[in-house]
């Protein structure tokens, strides 16, 4: 049987969390500690902390809808079965436009990675294109060949992130971490928004939650996720902080690779070569589930059939997006620091809250005609 | 199409798109790259001097195998190119080499005490902004020519670059007297509580320079290359010098104190240091109190160690003599900690870490403290404390002199 034959493919509840992880943590852990260390110096933790609570609200926020779908139907089928074509063509259109732009901003910020820290020269065309065609060739498979792929790149990667943290015992100093709570409530709030834009990267699992094949662990499955996240997240800028203190990390362009250039023992160093390999194999999926968004948003709205050409037409689509919208390393830098937030929190905090409010109404509505009946 | 055609045209496709994307354009082929082994930045009328040693393949190779046969090809040459800034004075390198420079495997940065008159910042930037250039590299200041120094040939060690390297952490995890400084560290300490750090000095002892093969093919050379004193650095600038001894109490304070070896006296009356000991693991902890305006500073270190040699009468098999003895090492460390203090005083120059110290204790106090430190800092009184455990005394119970002076 083809995959056009397999309505939904199933995903194990590990499965759903490891990709939830995925979801957020490639780019999260790439740019979130600059940006966090940066406003809120030694005490960024806390930021991140505070990220994780408001992410464990939105799961909670999201789990309570899906709750509402026990019969596992597509997320937007389940809201035109309630709130009507008009309203589901809107949120289909404006959740596509939002994966795809944000698809596009993760191959931008791979190809920057890249080419500021290893392919110098290679034309950015190149280095996206490759990855693009990489991720479409692992989407168009279905969400559960990237589930199992997810499995295996979450256990080398989570291997190579401890090895790479026991490396780095001598140069972590507890030190770094003091005065606890100078940074004033402000500035702890303002290094966490970055955090808890990415953390609300989770409300794909309200498109994810049909493929899973246990409905009722939803909200464990998006606890669970989120908390792993939070958790690579938290171990990341603290141990930037161990390593440079609370002032370099917030001029340095990727701290999380500089500290693995740091490991320099006789018997190993370069360590960066590894975190670079095993980020690279995260981020590709990351770009799978976003690849997964978009073609899952725009086929439902669409009543598309055949989603294998939108795979390639999107993916060509995001990768000029993402090489043209910034001109420079400067403009992706200022749209990170400023623009993506408010975007990410609209579309995966603001919507899903006004769409489980008027779910919310309508439910009420229809009980109150059937008690009338 | 066949299934066994299709597999095999996939393969082939596979193997093809592997072929054609390896980074092509970021491809390095070993013979069009000139390896740096040491770097050594130089100021002079308005320009940057970059001095680049680099590492002769061959001549390595050649050196490995003809040991004391003739004069063997010089495993490194060095050049100079210059320019306004850093970058710009590197990029000229290809005016007058075939090769492109490859710094990722540079060992050692050499800076000369005029270039620090610059600031250090532009040097950070360079290395914190390009891939190509580590921070993991290790500093080091000299006080002439920093080009003098890449062109100093060692012995043992074929590369001299690698050879000052190994140098510096060795003597940094042995002896303790200088640290070793990596970029990042250096940056790190710039921009901490007191923006200032220190640089261990590098200096040719000795003249004139052994940069032949025949000066080489000696066994007692006319110079070598040596670690020197400690350079100390405000606001990025060069303020001066600390001689090693004082640099020996500043390692303590600092807590950079991993190994070390100490002389000391047989007894309080006695001037001649006639016993070693080995420090084998060392802490010092500061504690800042406040005391008025000023802050009093605890430093107290713990160490222990063994007994290396001693020329006193003494039988070591008494708590009593080990007693004594450790508190003539305490008695010589907590001198030497306050030599160094008077002498980082005079720099008015926190390379102590005291900024640091106070900052972590009294935030809030810092922010008002750090519009005028050097005031503050200037004021504070060291209260220091060491205590010694010899833990050892080795193979003999007794001195060899307590025995003859017996027998």
């Amino acid at each position: 049987m083809s995959q056009e034959q397999i309505p939904y493919q199933q995903i194990s509840a590990f499965q759903a969390v490891i990709l939830l992880v995925h979801t957020i943590t490639p780019t999260a852990m790439l740019v979130i500690p600059s940006i966090a260390i940066g406003r809120a110096g030694q005490d960024a933790w806390m930021s991140i902390l505070a990220a994780w609570a408001c992410g464990m609200v939105f799961i909670l926020m999201y789990s309570r809808m899906i709750r509402d779908n026990p019969a596992g139907v597509p997320f937007l089928k389940f809201v035109e079965s309630r709130l009507g074509r008009v309203v589901t063509t809107i949120v289909g259109v404006l959740l596509a436009h939002y994966y795809l732009s944000t698809l596009s901003g993760i191959i931008r910020e791979l190809i920057e990675f890249l080419s500021d820290a290893v392919l110098l020269r290679t034309p950015m065309l190149v280095i996206g294109g490759v990855a693009v065609g990489v991720a479409v060739y692992s989407a168009i498979h279905g969400l559960e060949v990237v589930a199992r792929v997810g499995i295996v790149v979450f256990g080398f990667s989570v291997v190579l992130f401890f090895v790479h943290i026991f490396l780095l015992v001598d140069h972590l100093h507890l030190k770094y971490l003091a005065p606890i709570g100078e940074a004033s409530v402000n500035h702890i709030i303002g290094g966490s928004f970055p955090a808890i834009g990415w953390f609300s990267e989770s409300s794909l699992l309200l498109l994810m939650a049909p493929y899973v094949s246990r409905q009722a662990a939803i909200r464990t499955i998006g606890l669970w996720g989120m908390s792993l996240s939070a958790m690579f997240l938290l171990l990341t800028v603290i141990v930037a902080i161990l390593v440079f203190g609370p002032s370099l990390p917030g001029m340095m362009a990727y701290p999380t690779s500089s500290v693995a250039e740091t490991i320099d023992y006789d018997f190993v160093e370069r360590m960066d070569v590894l975190f670079i390999f095993s980020w690279m194999s995260t981020i590709y999926l990351k770009i799978c589930m976003f690849f997964f968004g978009t073609v899952h948003c725009f086929r439902t709205v669409f009543r598309v059939q055949n989603r294998k050409p939108f795979y390639i037409a999107f993916g060509v689509l995001a990768l000029l997006t993402g090489l043209y919208t910034w001109e420079s390393t400067a403009d992706l830098s200022e749209y990170q620091r400023y623009a993506i937030v408010p975007f990410k929190l609209s579309m995966n905090v603001g919507l899903p809250f006004l769409l489980l409010l008027a779910l919310w109404i309508t439910k009420k509505s229809r009980g109150r005609e059937v008690d009338k009946r | 199409m066949s299934r066994r055609a299709r597999a095999l045209m996939r393969i082939i496709l596979i193997g093809l798109v592997c072929l054609l994307t390896t980074g092509c354009w970021d491809r390095k082929e070993l013979n069009q790259i000139a390896i740096t082994s040491a770097t050594a930045i130089d100021y002079k009328d308005g320009q940057w001097i970059v001095s680049y040693q680099v590492v002769i393949p061959s001549a390595i190779s050649a050196a490995m195998t003809t040991v004391g046969g003739g004069a063997a090809k010089l495993p490194v040459i060095v050049y100079s190119t210059q320019g306004k800034t850093i970058r710009e004075a590197v990029w000229k390198s290809v005016l007058e080499s075939p090769r492109r420079l490859f710094f990722s495997h540079t060992r050692v940065l050499v800076v000369s005490a005029e270039a620090t008159q610059q600031g250090l910042t532009p040097l950070i930037d360079v290395y914190l902004r390009n891939p190509d250039s580590r921070e993991t590299v290790n500093v080091l200041i000299s006080e002439g020519e920093a080009r003098t120094i890449l062109e100093q040939l060692m012995q043992i060690q074929i590369i001299p670059g690698d050879g000052i390297q190994e140098t510096m952490v060795g003597e940094a995890k042995d002896l303790s007297i200088l640290p070793s400084i990596k970029m990042y560290d250096l940056a790190m300490e710039l921009l901490g509580s007191a923006k200032s750090a220190v640089l261990p000095e590098i200096v040719i002892s000795g003249s004139p320079g052994v940069t032949t093969a025949e000066e080489l093919n000696r066994t007692a050379l006319s110079s070598k290359l040596r670690l020197g004193r400690l350079a100390v650095l405000g606001q990025d600038k060069l303020v001066g010098w600390l001689s090693r001894q004082e640099a020996f109490g500043v390692g303590f304070m600092r807590d950079k104190v991993h190994m070390t070896s100490i002389s000391f006296a047989c007894n309080a009356s006695s001037r001649e240091e006639e016993s070693a000991f080995r420090l084998m693991q060392s802490k010092t902890r500061l504690t800042p109190h406040k005391s008025g305006n000023s802050f009093v500073m605890d430093i107290k270190v713990e160490g222990e160690g063994s007994l290396l040699e001693t020329n006193c009468p003494v039988d070591l098999n008494k708590p009593d003599v080990i007693k004594a003895m450790e508190e003539q090492l305490e008695k010589k460390i907590v001198a030497n900690i306050e030599e160094s203090w008077l002498a980082v005083k005079k720099l008015k120059t926190d390379i102590v870490g005291f900024a640091d110290r106070i900052h972590r204790k009294y935030p809030k106090e810092w922010k008002k403290l750090s519009e005028n430190w050097e005031a503050t800092f200037l004021q504070i009184e060291i209260r220091p404390e060491v205590d010694i455990t010899i833990k050892r005394t080795g193979l003999s119970t007794k001195s060899y002199k307590l025995q003859s002076e017996k027998d």
